[in-house]
Formats: C-alpha cells, sequence, structure tokens
C-alpha cells in the first residue's frame, strides 16, 4: 500500500468535505432547507480551530509528516485517536456504501438487490486499495478535473429554472435549524483531519505543503455555491417521506430537466464511490500505522469486511444509512479533539 | 584455451583457432561461414567472415589486396591494423565468443598466426532497406523519414536531428542464446540520469534467451507489464524521437526493429501526435482536444447506451428514447448482445485488414459494408443506432495515435459494456473508477502515469493542451533537474 503524498492528496481532500456536506445538510439534516449554504459555512467556522491548529503544526514540523511529529509528543493517545478515527471511518464507508445503493435503486426506478451494488462496490475498493495511495488520491484527482465540466452543463441548462426568489427568507428554518446544520457540517471537516494523519511530504511537487485553512476553505465556498444553486430550484411534491421524494430533494431540490438526471447522478455515484475509498484508504492507512506488524494485507481485508458487514446489516436500508453517518459525526469529533490537545501539549524533552 | 573456465581464447596456433571457429559455426555442414587462409608476407592469416553477411568487395579491396603486399613476418596486431591495413574501423579482440558475435554481425576477423588477438574489421554490407516514411504514423506537416531496420542507420538518423555532442548512445546485448543488439540513446544532462540508470538496469537483467525486437524488449523493461496500457511510447519517426531526446527522455533502439521506444511517458503523451509541433499552437491544441474527445467516446459510448437503454430509460428525453425504441422493436437479440456481436465484427474487420494482402483488399470493404451497413439493418440483425455508436466509437479509436493505447482502451471499453450492463449507471461509475486507480497507480521510470494532474508537478505547457512556443521555457518535470529542469 503507497503512501498518499502531500500533493496528490488535495484533490481527493476537497472532494469528500464537499460530497459530504450535501449528505448532511441535503439528506441527514435537511432542516436548514434553503439556509443550507448558510449553515456550510458556519460548520467551516466552527472546524477553523482545529484546521488552524493543524495548519500551524505542519509549519512547525514541514521536514516530517504530520504523524510522526505527533508521534513525538504522545505516542500511545495517538495510536488510540487513530485507532478510533481508524474504526469510525469504517462506519463513514459504509454509509457512503448505503447511499450508493439507494441511489442505484432510485435511478433505476426499481429494486436492486443489495449485494449486486454493495459486493461490487466492495470489489472496485479493494483494487484501488491494492492500487494505495497514488491510486486513490489520483482516481479523485482525474474525477475532480472531470466533474467541473458536468457541473458546468448542468447550471448552464439548469439556468432558466433557478429561481432567486426560494432564497428568501434567507434564513430558511431558523437560526436554530441553521446552527443545527453548521455543527453537523463541522464533522465533514474532521476528514481532512483523518488526510492529515496519513499524508507523507512529496518531495518533487511544486507546492509541498497540505494547507488545512485553504483546502477547506475552498471546499466551503465550492459546497455553499451548490448549495445555494440548489436551494434556488423548486422545492419537490408532497410526499416527503417517499425515497424518491428525498432523494430528489438531495439532488435537484425536487425539480430539474429530465435531460439532466444522467449527468446529475453520474456526478452523485462518483462522489459516493469516492467518499466510500476514501474511507477505506484513511482507515487502513491509519490502523498500519498504528500497527505496523500486521501485514497491510490483512488490514485492508479487515477494512472492507467490517464495511461491507456494516453495510448489509439492517432490513431497512434508509434509516439505517442516514443513523449511521450521522452517529459517526460525535465520536469523530471526540477523536479530532485529542489530536488538537495532542498538537497544543508542550513537546517531551528525552533525557539522555 | 579457456582464459575463465569459460570463454575460449585466441591461441597463437591458427590452425587451432580455425578449428574452435569452424566447431562453434557448426561447419561443415553450415556452409555460409567463409575461411579464407592466405599468406601476408611470411606469416600465415585467416580471413573469417559470413557470406551474405560481410561485404566481399571490401574485404577483397582494402583487407585481402592490402595484406598480399605486405613483406617481411610482422604478427602484432597493433602493427598490422596501423600500417598495413586499408580499412577505417579495426578492433583487437582475443575472446573467441566475441569474435564469433562480431562475425554474425557482418564484420570479419582477420586471424593471424603466431598473434595472441585477432582483429575485428569493420565490413558490414548485408542487404538493407532504405530509409523509406513510416508507415503507421503519417503526418499532414512534417519530416517524412522513419526508421529502418538496421540499428546504425537509425543512431545515425536520430543524430541528423540532435546535432548535438551530448547526445550518448550505449550499446548493449540482450538474449543468452541469440544475442539482439540494443542502443539507448540520451542526452547528456537532459536527461535524468537515474531514469537512465534504471533502463540500463532493465536491459541488463533482462535474461531471455532471445528478445523478439522492441516489442519483445518492452516487456522486459516497462513498469508494469501486466498493464493493459504501455508505458513507453513506440515510435518510428526519427523526428519524433529527437522530440522525445529534446524533452528529457531517453530513447531504446534494437536491432531488425523499425521502432524506437521513449520513455518515461505519461498518457499525454500517448496521444500526441508528430506534426503536433509542426503547426502553429491553436491548429496543434485543437487537434488534440479533439484526439482526447475521441479517446473519451471510443471508452466510454458503447457503455453508456447499454446502461441508458437496458436500465435507465426514463434518464433519457422521450424523444430520444421513442427514437431508440423504434429503431429496436424489429432486433430479436438485446441490447448488450448486439453491441457485442458488433463490436466483434468491427474488430474482425479491423483485424483481417490488417493482415488481408493488399491487391484482394478491395473485397473485405464489401463484406465490411455489408456486416456494419445497411443489409444488417435490413435484416434486423442490428438497429440503425447502433451502427452510428459503433461508427463514432471506431472514428474515435482510430484517432488515439498510439496503437498500443488505442487497444487497451477497446479492452478498457469492454469492461465498461459489461459494467454498464449489468449495474448500469453504477456500474459504469465503478468500472472508471477501478481503471482510474489503476492507471493514476502506474508508473513510467519512477514518473506518474497521469502526471503533471496527479501527482501535480511543474510542467511546461506542452502536455494538455499545447501553448505558444514562447511560453514553453521550462523542461519537462521528469528531465534532469540539475541542469535547467524544472526547479521544485
Amino acid at each position: 500500500m503507497t503512501e498518499a503524498h502531500a500533493a496528490a492528496a488535495r484533490p481527493i481532500g476537497f472532494f469528500v468535505v464537499v460530497t459530504r456536506i450535501f449528505l448532511l445538510l441535503k439528506a441527514e439534516y435537511p432542516f436548514s432547507g434553503n439556509a443550507a449554504w448558510i449553515a456550510s459555512l458556519i460548520g467551516f467556522l466552527i472546524a477553523l480551530p482545529l484546521l488552524w491548529l493543524m495548519q500551524h503544526f505542519s509549519r512547525e514540523n514541514p521536514e516530517i509528516s504530520p504523524r510522526e511529529a505527533l508521534k513525538g509528543r504522545a505516542a500511545v493517545p495517538l495510536g488510540v485517536a487513530s485507532v478510533a478515527i481508524a474504526l469510525l471511518l469504517i462506519g463513514n464507508a459504509a454509509s457512503s456504501a448505503r447511499y450508493m445503493f439507494l441511489s442505484a435503486n432510485y435511478v433505476v426506478m426499481g429494486s436492486v438487490g443489495k449485494w449486486a451494488i454493495l459486493l461490487p462496490m466492495l470489489f472496485v475498493c479493494l483494487i484501488a486499495l491494492r492500487m494505495g495511495g497514488r491510486g486513490v488520491t489520483g482516481a479523485a484527482a482525474l474525477a475532480l478535473s472531470a466533474i467541473p465540466w458536468l457541473l458546468g452543463i448542468i447550471i448552464v441548462v439548469q439556468v432558466p429554472h433557478y429561481e432567486p426568489a426560494w432564497l428568501v427568507p434567507l434564513l430558511g428554518g431558523g437560526w436554530k435549524s441553521i446552527v443545527g446544520g453548521g455543527v453537523r457540517a463541522a464533522g465533514a471537516y474532521v476528514q481532512i483531519l483523518a488526510l492529515w494523519l496519513v499524508i507523507v511530504p512529496d518531495e518533487r511537487a511544486t507546492k509541498r505543503r497540505f494547507s488545512p485553512v485553504t483546502l477547506s476553505a475552498l471546499a466551503a465556498a465550492a459546497a455553499a455555491i451548490l448549495l445555494l444553486l440548489n436551494a434556488m430550484m423548486s422545492p419537490a411534491g408532497s410526499d416527503a417521506g417517499s425515497l424518491t421524494m428525498r432523494l430528489n430533494t438531495l439532488l435537484y431540490n425536487g425539480r430539474a430537466p429530465l435531460s439532466l438526471h444522467f449527468p446529475v447522478m453520474g456526478v452523485w455515484m462518483l462522489s459516493l464511490i469516492h467518499l466510500m475509498s476514501f474511507s477505506l484508504f484513511t482507515s487502513s492507512r491509519l490502523l498500519a500505522q498504528t500497527m505496523p506488524r500486521i501485514p497491510a494485507g490483512w488490514i485492508q481485508a479487515f477494512t472492507l469486511a467490517a464495511t461491507g458487514a456494516l453495510s448489509f446489516i439492517g432490513t431497512d436500508p434508509i434509516p439505517s444509512a442516514f443513523i449511521a453517518a450521522s452517529a459517526l459525526q460525535y465520536p469523530i469529533a471526540g477523536c479530532a479533539a485529542l489530536i488538537a490537545f495532542l498538537m497544543v501539549r508542550p513537546e517531551r524533552r528525552s533525557h539522555a | 584455451m579457456t582464459v575463465d573456465g569459460e570463454h575460449y581464447a585466441i591461441e597463437k596456433d591458427i590452425a587451432r583457432n580455425i578449428a574452435h571457429l569452424q566447431e562453434m559455426f557448426c561447419c561443415p555442414e553450415n556452409r555460409d561461414p567463409v575461411f579464407r587462409e592466405f599468406l601476408a608476407g611470411d606469416v600465415k592469416m585467416c580471413c573469417f567472415y559470413i557470406d551474405g553477411m560481410a561485404d566481399e568487395q571490401m574485404i577483397d579491396d582494402f583487407v585481402l589486396r592490402a595484406m598480399f603486399r605486405a613483406k617481411g613476418s610482422a604478427t602484432d596486431p597493433e602493427q598490422i591494423k596501423g600500417r598495413m591495413l586499408d580499412i577505417g574501423q579495426a578492433e583487437c579482440e582475443h575472446l573467441l565468443d566475441k569474435i564469433a558475435s562480431s562475425v554474425v554481425n557482418g564484420m570479419a576477423c582477420l586471424i593471424i598466426d603466431g598473434a595472441e588477438e585477432a582483429l575485428i574489421l569493420e565490413t558490414r554490407g548485408f542487404p538493407k532497406r532504405g530509409v523509406d516514411q513510416p508507415v503507421n504514423e503519417s503526418v499532414v506537416i512534417g519530416s517524412h523519414e522513419g526508421f529502418t531496420e538496421n540499428l546504425r542507420t537509425n543512431i545515425s538518423l536520430v543524430r541528423r536531428y540532435v546535432q548535438t555532442p551530448a547526445l550518448v548512445t550505449e550499446r548493449f546485448f540482450v538474449g543468452t542464446e541469440i544475442p539482439l543488439a540494443v542502443a539507448v540513446l540520451y542526452v547528456k544532462g537532459v536527461t535524468d540520469p537515474s531514469a537512465v540508470e534504471e533502463v540500463k538496469r532493465r536491459i541488463l537483467s533482462a535474461s531471455a534467451q532471445h528478445v523478439a525486437g522492441i516489442g519483445g524488449l518492452m516487456q522486459w523493461i516497462e513498469d508494469a507489464p501486466m498493464a493493459l496500457l504501455p508505458q513507453m511510447l513506440e515510435t518510428e519517426r526519427p523526428d519524433r524521437a529527437a522530440a522525445a531526446l529534446a524533452e528529457g527522455q531517453f530513447l531504446v533502439l534494437a536491432d531488425a526493429s523499425p521502432t524506437a521506444l521513449a520513455a518515461p511517458v505519461t498518457v499525454f503523451h500517448l496521444l500526441h501526435a508528430s506534426d503536433d509541433s509542426f503547426m502553429r499552437w491553436q491548429y496543434g491544441s485543437f487537434l488534440r482536444l479533439i484526439r482526447i474527445a475521441g479517446a473519451l467516446l471510443s471508452l466510454l459510448l458503447p457503455g453508456l447506451y447499454v446502461a441508458l437503454t437496458l436500465h435507465h430509460t426514463q434518464l433519457l428525453p422521450m424523444a430520444l428514447i421513442t427514437s431508440i425504441a423504434e429503431a429496436r422493436a424489429n432486433v430479436p437479440f438485446t441490447v448488450l448482445t448486439e453491441v457485442l456481436v458488433m463490436e466483434f465484427s468491427f474488430y474482425l474487420i479491423n483485424e483481417a485488414g490488417t493482415r488481408i494482402p493488399a491487391k484482394i483488399g478491395s473485397a473485405l470493404g464489401i463484406v465490411g459494408a455489408l456486416i456494419l451497413g445497411q443489409a444488417a439493418v435490413d435484416a434486423s440483425i442490428i438497429s440503425p443506432i447502433l451502427i452510428i455508436i459503433i461508427a463514432i466509437t471506431g472514428l474515435g479509436s482510430y484517432a488515439i495515435p498510439n496503437y498500443g493505447f488505442s487497444l487497451g482502451v477497446v479492452m478498457y471499453r469492454m469492461a465498461i459494456i459489461l459494467s454498464g450492463a449489468l449495474l448500469g449507471l453504477a456500474g459504469i461509475c465503478m468500472a472508471l473508477f477501478a481503471i482510474s486507480a489503476r492507471l493514476c497507480a502506474l508508473t513510467s521510470f519512477g514518473v506518474g502515469y497521469f502526471s503533471p494532474i496527479t501527482p501535480p508537478r511543474p510542467h511546461n505547457p506542452d502536455i494538455l493542451l499545447r501553448l505558444p512556443s514562447w511560453m514553453q521555457g521550462k523542461r519537462m518535470f521528469f528531465a534532469n533537474k540539475r541542469t535547467g529542469g524544472d526547479a521544485v
């Protein structure tokens, strides 16, 4: 399993944060309504201290990977936090797999067997894991260079349907729901922390630094713009409990020209696959770094098996998928707080 | 006499030397070796060469005639080389193995009685093809010279385009039983020395008994021989090879192969054509975009058609889905069967067209028109819309300038068609993800296959598009960093 280099890791960091914010604010906590774009920016502000701390810590230790620098301070708490984040990322991967299953069901307007989607998903993630950091980050970079063109087509075709009037009232469901959404959106930025823990410096890149604040700011801006555009579309029909309604709301706010379904679904499914591969890769790397004696292949097999088992649990897929992802945000935030504590903790001096 | 228990060396007794060589060349069954014994002054000598490989006129004029004029009893090869022979290149050699390998390459060997070394004389004169137009890499604008099957000629062609004393040619032999002469060319100070060392290491560690030309050699030296896409650029154009050297790539040439290998390469190099650099930058950039679009269409179009018509008819506009349904109304096969049959037929015609003798080639056009044309539609075997899909796909495939790359795309396309048929859009997304992860993990002599996109590298603006020449101030990111390559 090859490493993820700092320069190459930026696209996947951007990609997964935007996708996760969309999932959190449009599907799992849709109460911010048309003010979801504000919630995403609030989420960035909430996560900013942690992101700034990561950036500051990296600049203090420019020659080595962040993990190596943290290890010098407190190896055991770092190991505990890494394993906890890795296990929670497995939950994240399972949640992404379920979303993929739901989306596949939605797009064929029929019923697709769970195994028919989840097993191929696990198989392609296995291929990506075997390709290592270069494969996972590279695939995201390629997707990210193609997706803006698809989004451009989608936006241009949608322009006549955008309705700025739908942005008012500006605060949508009110401050309480916006802040609630913001707290959840802040959890999306914790993925940057997981990535930050597994990257290594890239000696040959132009910009060697991995800048969590800049990367997250770009992701927050992109997510806010996409949510803003999404909010300017008219709402969907009345059957709010149906799967079709939920995914319609998630993807086009219920109304889009039929011709756009195809590129929108393409972008959406690619994003979910990358989200899942990212979670599995960072999880495997964190476990491999914490337990270097265990062969990487075994760790990959474990993460895939655990993801498969979690994603197959339950007969009713819709609530399980939503609960899984939302519930994970809080323990991940706890781990992030522990890592943040390690960063601000004074360095131990060795007694020769 | 053996020198290290394994290799025979020349002895002072000329008869024993001749006997050894005759045994080595399976004489008297083998009738090609010629052992011409004569007296030069008082010294017995033998000129040994292979009939047809060496130039007999040259041997008569510049070796035998010169030696017949000799007087005295000089046996020192250095003295004979310096004072008696009229030939330009001559070298002393004492190992029989090396003498044999030189002789099979068209050299003549002068064995001298009483000397412990023989002289290898440059007398190569075997029949060879002249420099001609490249067959598979035609251009609109640019040079019309192509490589030939002769290694020496090919190196000379490259030297004509790269006129610098820094151009280095290193020679090797690959193959334990039947050696193949191989040359590595690079511009010192421009090519990354670590890449040159790596290719030399890989060439020397190739343990094959026989390497079948440049294609066989490529499998021994490329980074991932199991990958579907090539990691070295094959070219039969000396101007393109010269451009590769100037960019910081090295070349590998092999005897009897009218093709050069250039590396390191990225996927973008494989989509470049030779005349890009001969055109104005606007035209070069535009044609590159067309090629990239062609490659993407070739990869995705049939898979998307299968996924849409099998699984996602509701994602298509009503007019289009009605048109497809009407066109398929009388076709008895599933969309997948139809696409696979058409793909197979297309590449069957393609392959037959490559192998068919030119004089009966017109018959193939008739057969092709029957299979891919109106007759098949009238028979309700295929739908007209699929003919358009396959035609666009085929055109996209032909727009890819590299043959190996084009075939790799065809194989990936099959995977995408099957994924689309099984899982619809989700399957296509999964297949694309797996393919892109695999390709991004590939390297060509340490350089990422999708560099400079991923991993990001500083680069000359001549990768995806071709910007004006004055904006191309930097060398490629894989060139030597210490002597003017990109600062990192």
